[in-house]
């Protein structure tokens, strides 16, 4: 089977859970290639702006602070480096959509995309490998689309997880095809729980690339109906999940959802 | 409401010198504002005294009558604008919500009373409320005026005013007695001419007044048919027909949010569900493009395309009321999330500093050249900052 991984660099290329799954992949006699789009230094500057405002610089050093969870590489060594090294094809560009990019992915002929990171794909890509493009997504869809769903589902007091899905024109509507929680240890805070659910997308990644090769896979479609679109979450809401967490008002710690298995939907957990 | 200053008489077309002095400085900074907001992200803070400093400048606005209404707004060229009695109707009611907070409401109540009185010394002898600024003419009694001035006598009353029952009866009548079978007004009482979907405000007021006691049936009747018809306008993506102020102009935010509170608050009142969906239907588009756009431009085409490349501030203020009332009503935390957003967006516009004409108020558009009120602070801006800072208040007291 032939794997193209999609990401973005430098920004968000160093984590190392995209090395693992890499080395999986591998392992599993998958033909792997990269493809990136590459950011400029104002693009990178203004996306984290953008996302976390000023605090951008505290979290840089704190993110530089914190080792990985179970990272037992430097961190600074990104997923290009590490395909560079085991003389995988790499391939950057501006754009995802850009006439060269296009061509040198399809010169690849992959079977299947996987998003570990990405900017929007366009539907050009999308079109090219016969298996399809998967995405990790943290939260349990159908019913967490969109952005800070972590962050919502505390919110709501409902389980936090990680999707991987197959990737629409929509945003986290396509059908999904492994879903699982994260265990919520009393000391966790939002970036612990940012940590585990890197580890459990590569895992999840890897068994989906797994399942699609052996023809096991199993979509399930989502109904938009089942599900919400959230955004940002606004700081003051922030600071509610962040004392939900601390202080253990956030009630679902994982323990009642069998490992691997698919988190129970809980009726009435938000408003209509 | 949305008309700008061009209705305002032409004793006030005068430039003032102490306003026009301010009006390059004013127009430079909101230049670099802009530039900056297009290159960095936006930091909205909302300082701890903004909703006092947005009620002492409402207090100016009827100061500079002499306390005979609350004044259009202040114009960078034209200094103090006349009374309004259209939103001198609605400003009474942030005067005493405010001191109901305040704790220290005395003199605000004092003012709220006296915007009443002299709304219904004004009042017409078809028990409706005049077109445009005082002094305009020829009088022309207009459906939203009347139900905004109601909404005012309501708040009062419910004060223990009840000096204002009668005026507040003449208007319901008028309102009821105008309205056709099919839920709009005789055209010669609407603004422009034409029916408003933002005429739900109107319904909301009549809704208000008829479940006081005796209740009154027939007034009820008559504001469903109202709210039923603006209902009927909206299409299947949410946006909404004949909610526009003059023919051939597009929906802006400011008439969207008129419609929506309208609705909303009549189903808070009602328990009617289609008023809901139809204030949330719009409401998620809205919230979509504040969130993918990072700003809500003053006005949209019919399948939401944005049409403005200004902010009209007031809207969008009203906007972020609507969505905290969503979540008050519904529970929704994703309408928490955006109104506080919207808010303060709109109020990190506030304009602040030792310049007493405009300290406190918030400009019609941001930038301050927007088409939406242009070079003006309207009273009706800094009133819906002031009654969605308190909304936001609430909210974030109850997290």
């Amino acid at each position: 089977m032939r794997v193209t991984f999609v990401s973005r660099y430098p920004r968000v290329d160093t984590v190392a859970w995209k090395r693992r799954l890499g080395e999986r992949l591998l392992d599993l006699g998958v033909e792997l290639s990269v493809v990136y789009s590459r950011a400029g230094f104002d693009d990178q500057l203004r996306a984290g702006l953008d996302e976390y405002g000023l605090g951008i610089f505290r979290r840089y050093a704190s993110l530089k602070a914190r080792p990985g969870a179970g990272d037992d590489e430097p961190a600074s060594q990104s997923l290009r480096s590490w395909a560079i090294e085991r003389e995988l094809p790499v391939s950057e560009h501006g754009r995802l959509g850009d006439p060269d990019c296009l061509a040198a992915v399809r010169a690849w002929k992959p079977d299947l995309l996987v998003l570990t990171g990405a900017d929007i794909v366009p539907a050009s890509l999308l079109d090219i490998p016969a298996a399809g493009t998967i995405n990790p997504h943290y939260g349990l869809l159908p019913r967490y689309r969109g952005m800070n769903v972590t962050e919502w589902s505390i919110w709501h007091d409902d389980p936090v997880g990680v999707t991987v899905h197959l990737v629409e024109a929509g945003i986290d509507t396509g059908p999904t095809l492994l879903r699982e929680c994260v265990r919520v240890e009393p000391d966790d805070d939002l970036p612990d729980l940012r940590a585990k659910q890197q580890e459990l997308s590569a895992r999840l990644l890897g068994d989906a690339v797994v399942e699609l090769r052996d023809g096991s896979a199993q979509p399930v479609p989502q109904r938009v109906e089942d599900g919400r679109q959230y955004y940002r979450m606004h700081p003051e809401l922030l600071r509610v999940v962040e004392r939900r967490l601390s202080s253990g008002e956030y009630r679902w710690t994982g323990e009642d959802a069998t490992p691997g298995a698919i988190a129970p939907a809980r009726a009435g957990a938000y408003a209509s | 409401m949305a008309t700008g200053p061009a209705d305002a008489p032409s004793t006030t077309r005068r430039v003032n010198a102490s306003a026009g002095a301010a009006l390059p400085v004013l127009v430079g900074r909101d230049a670099v504002s802009a530039l900056r907001r297009a290159l960095l992200p936006a930091e909205n803070r909302v300082p701890d005294d903004a909703l006092a400093a947005a009620i002492g400048w409402l207090v100016r606005t009827h100061d500079a009558t002499g306390r005979q209404g609350s004044s259009k707004g202040y114009s960078l060229l034209h200094g103090w604008l006349p009374a309004y009695p259209e939103t001198t109707g609605y400003v009474l009611g942030t005067l005493l919500d405010f001191a109901r907070r305040s704790g220290d409401g005395v003199d605000l109540r004092r003012r709220a009373g006296e915007m009443g009185d002299w709304e219904a010394a004004i009042q017409e002898p078809d028990g409706g409320i005049m077109e445009g600024a005082i002094g305009t003419l020829p009088r022309r009694s207009i459906v939203f005026n009347t139900g905004m001035v109601l909404h005012g006598w309501v708040d009062l009353l419910d004060e223990g005013e009840q000096r204002f029952a009668e005026p507040a009866k003449r208007a319901a009548a008028f309102l009821a007695t105008g309205l056709r079978d099919d839920g709009t007004w005789d055209p010669a009482h609407e603004y422009s001419g034409i029916p408003h979907t933002y005429n739900s405000r109107v319904a909301w007021a009549m809704v208000r007044l008829a479940l006081r006691e005796p209740r009154d049936e027939a007034l009820l009747a008559a504001a469903r048919r109202q709210l039923d018809w603006v209902v009927a306008q909206q299409r299947p993506n949410g946006w909404f027909d004949s909610c526009i102020f003059k023919p051939g102009m597009l929906p802006s935010t400011h008439g969207i949010a008129y419609t929506l509170r309208g609705l909303l608050e009549s189903h808070a009142l009602l328990g009617e569900g289609p008023y809901l969906d139809a204030a949330v239907k719009s409401s998620e588009v809205l919230i979509r493009k504040l969130e993918v756009l990072g700003t809500l431009p003053a006005s949209w085409d019919d399948d939401w395309t944005p049409r403005a490349s200004y902010q009209c501030l007031t809207g969008t203020v009203q906007l972020g009321g609507v969505w905290l009332r969503l979540h008050q009503l519904t529970g929704d935390a994703r309408f928490l999330n955006a109104g506080l957003k919207a808010i303060e967006l709109a109020a990190s516009r506030q304009e602040r500093g030792p310049w007493k004409d405009v300290d406190g108020a918030l400009a019609g558009s941001f930038p301050i050249w927007g088409r939406y009120a242009p070079l003006q602070y309207p009273n009706w801006a800094t009133k819906f900052l002031a009654d969605s800072l308190m909304l936001r208040d609430d909210c974030l007291v109850s997290l």
